[in-house]
């Protein structure tokens, strides 16, 4: 195709009565009405996406955070490290003493009432889960498990252990009685 | 309107803006609608119901438009094409049975299909050859008024219209070749 061919088939092809206004106008407003409907959409899809992953990722962080803690909390690690320390026998706090010596004190005085108080005491204090199954250690640990057993445990309380000061034995003597 | 400032305004419509888009459509409205009359046939009727569909459908899809694998008026028509060929094959299933009606549209389709090359062709050529086709052809202003409004001497004006034809006869040649 010459040059002369290519301007006379533009002429012809592309030359003639131009698109009514009206009609332009009205295209550019349906097509420009569609085009903000359409962005609009858009938007709205991208903010329900950020939104639900902002949900997602919180969900996430809660459960793990859950799952990362474990369902029991650990035994005191001062007396498993105690009773662990010594291989021959049991090193019992010594609040778990001053009770068996208010309980002794108790029972001397006939308040059986109170000795049993004390004796209850003293068995919640005991370290159940580091149980030497031998030995006379593993009987103070079977016989402090119900209060049932507080004769039993009275016998045995000449065991090993700090002894309590004074002073001490006075303040549990003193919530025993109320005070 | 070079090849860089028409990919920048697409961009722009492309993320929302209703100027970039208004822009788009000024710049292709006119060459559109001219397509859209030799795919009907020169029907005006048609042509514009086509042509508001494909402004319709541009809208809703530009999003998806990559201008690296195509120029945006090649595209367009592209969309014109589907939307005729769509409209085309619901007619041919309700018209089937008329004979009389075969004769006539495979005349106008072989005419049809030497206007299209023209305008797919000059959809192909660059930018601003593009341009200043239009400006002369589609749109018939002078020399004068081309060079007053792009700024330019008019013999720079008569030069770049020169390799513009020289584009669009290579482009049409390929274009016939390749059927």
């Amino acid at each position: 195709m010459k040059d002369r061919d290519a301007d006379t088939s533009l002429m012809q092809h592309l030359s003639g009565e131009p698109p009514r206004e009206a009609f332009k106008q009205q295209v550019l407003r349906d097509s420009t009405a569609e085009f903000i409907r359409v962005w609009q959409q858009r938007s709205a899809w991208r903010r329900t996406g950020i939104a639900a992953a902002a949900i997602l990722i919180a969900g996430v962080a809660f459960f793990g955070g859950r799952l990362s803690v474990p369902p029991t909390l650990p035994v005191s690690v001062d007396v498993a490290t105690q009773a662990g320390a010594e291989p021959d026998g049991v090193n019992v706090p010594s609040e778990l003493v001053a009770w068996l010596e208010a309980a002794r004190l108790f029972r001397q005085l006939g308040m059986e009432d109170r000795m049993a108080r004390a004796v209850e005491r003293a068995g919640r204090l005991l370290p159940v889960d580091t149980v030497i199954a031998n030995g006379q250690s593993g009987q103070v640990f079977a016989a402090a498990r119900s209060i049932e057993n507080q004769k039993k445990l009275m016998e045995l309380m000449g065991m090993s252990g700090p002894r309590p000061s004074a002073e001490s034995v006075n303040q549990i003597l003193a919530q025993s009685f109320g005070d | 309107m070079d090849t860089d400032s028409e990919t920048f305004v697409i961009h722009a419509a492309q993320t929302g803006s209703q100027q970039a888009w208004r822009q788009l459509f000024d710049r292709h409205f006119d060459a559109v609608y001219r397509f859209c009359l030799v795919l009907t046939g020169a029907r005006h009727d048609l042509a514009e119901e086509l042509t508001q569909q494909v402004f319709v459908t541009a809208a809703r899809l530009i999003h998806r438009f990559d201008p690296s694998r195509a120029a945006f008026r090649a595209w367009l028509f592209g969309v014109a094409r589907n939307r005729h060929m769509a409209t085309r094959a619901g007619e041919q299933r309700r018209k089937r049975h008329e004979e009389s009606s075969s004769r006539g549209s495979s005349e106008m389709v072989e005419r049809g299909g030497t206007d299209l090359l023209v305008h797919e062709a000059l959809a192909r050529l660059p930018s601003h050859y593009r341009i200043v086709l239009d400006e002369k052809y589609l749109r018939g202003l002078s020399m004068n008024e081309i060079a007053a409004k792009s700024g330019a001497s008019v013999e720079a004006i008569e030069s770049l219209l020169r390799r513009a034809r020289a584009g669009f006869a290579h482009e049409y040649e390929q274009l016939r070749t390749s059927e």
